[in-house]
């Protein structure tokens, strides 16, 4: 039976783009006003205390065990070696390198520990002291670059002021 | 000569753009947020020193903000504290702060203590706190960085053989 209805007017599709076209402005206005892109990280040092004292006098076995101090002053790092929990010096490890160009300094102690790292086994804990002029991000730097080189010092002790407790 | 009544049409509005907004507003919101970043209590002021490690995994209860001028125990000032002015004045006011934060349950007495200043502080400023935590019994410390995780271009050099650190 052939049916005789009424022929709907049927609509052509429209896809409706302003709601996505606000979206993506506020979108990309919030996400450029909100760009920080940085993290929060820590570097991490432990304070001088008779049990690490402890710990690194019996630091004795057959091979050689190196401990690094890094001094930090005149906008310069200077790297000493030491051995038997810093009682004999490493002539061989000492180095003094400069801070001026921080970046490039930076990255001139990096290769310097990485090299240091490929030529000896065993590294103990490393001390470290800045000059009291010395501005927290350098001083910060210096301690980021050291704990980058995994292995180079077993913990990071920080040689600071004594004060009455 | 009479004029045919338009029929007025009701105002809509139109909820779905708002919803959709709002929708994908909260979506981004909730994965870049840190709950690390909102832990810290800092001055809005200080500038870190940029650093390659990575994130801390677990925020130290104890946070304390040194400059020259004031010392800040958890986002708080510590009357009477101005490192600049002598070397040990007022210290002994931080110390009984500190002391009482220590005690409080949530406040382990081995917890670590982060500490932050800007990136132009003297170091002699941070090195006296560290002393005098250190004479407290607290034997960890944090200094605060930040980590720039999308310039990969800006982290130091490291050897092929060593492990990259998350979140470079």
């Amino acid at each position: 039976m052939k049916l005789y209805g009424k022929r709907r007017h049927e609509e052509a599709p429209d896809l409706n783009v302003t709601p996505m076209v606000d979206l993506f402005v506020s979108l990309i206005a919030f996400l450029l006003i909100t760009a920080a892109f940085v993290r929060i990280g820590g570097v991490k040092v432990n304070m001088p205390s008779a049990k690490a004292a402890a710990e690194s006098t019996m630091q004795k076995s057959d091979k050689l065990t190196v401990s690094l101090t890094f001094e930090v002053a005149n906008n310069a790092v200077e790297v000493n070696g030491f051995s038997d929990a810093f009682a004999t010096e490493v002539p061989q490890i000492k180095k003094t390198i400069s801070l001026e160009d921080s970046k490039a300094g930076m990255a001139q102690l990096h290769a310097y520990l990485t090299e240091l790292k490929t030529k000896y086994e065993s590294f103990g804990s490393a001390l470290y002291h800045a000059s009291p002029t010395t501005t927290y991000e350098i001083a910060v730097q210096v301690l980021d670059t050291i704990q980058s080189v995994q292995g180079i010092s077993k913990d990071t002790i920080l040689a600071a002021g004594v004060v009455e407790p | 000569m009479k004029l045919a009544r338009r029929k007025a049409a009701s105002p809509k509005l139109v909820l779905t753009p708002f919803i959709d907004l709002l929708t994908t507003l909260m979506a981004f919101l909730l994965i870049s947020f840190s709950p690390e970043e909102a832990q810290v209590k800092r001055s809005a002021q200080v500038k870190l020193p940029a650093g390659t490690l990575k994130m801390l995994e677990k925020i130290p209860h104890l946070q304390i903000e040194i400059s020259k001028d004031y010392v800040l125990l958890d986002g708080k000032k510590v009357d009477g504290v101005v490192p600049e002015q002598g070397v040990d004045a007022g210290w002994d006011h931080l110390k009984t702060q500190i002391q009482a934060k220590v005690k409080e349950p949530s406040t382990p007495n081995t917890t670590p203590v982060l500490i932050m200043a800007d990136r132009s502080t003297e170091f002699r400023y941070v090195d006296r706190l560290s002393a005098h935590l250190a004479s407290m019994g607290h034997n960890s410390i944090f200094f605060m960085t930040q980590t720039k995780a999308l310039a990969p271009s800006k982290v130091l050099p490291t050897p092929a053989s060593e492990p990259k650190e998350a979140g470079l």
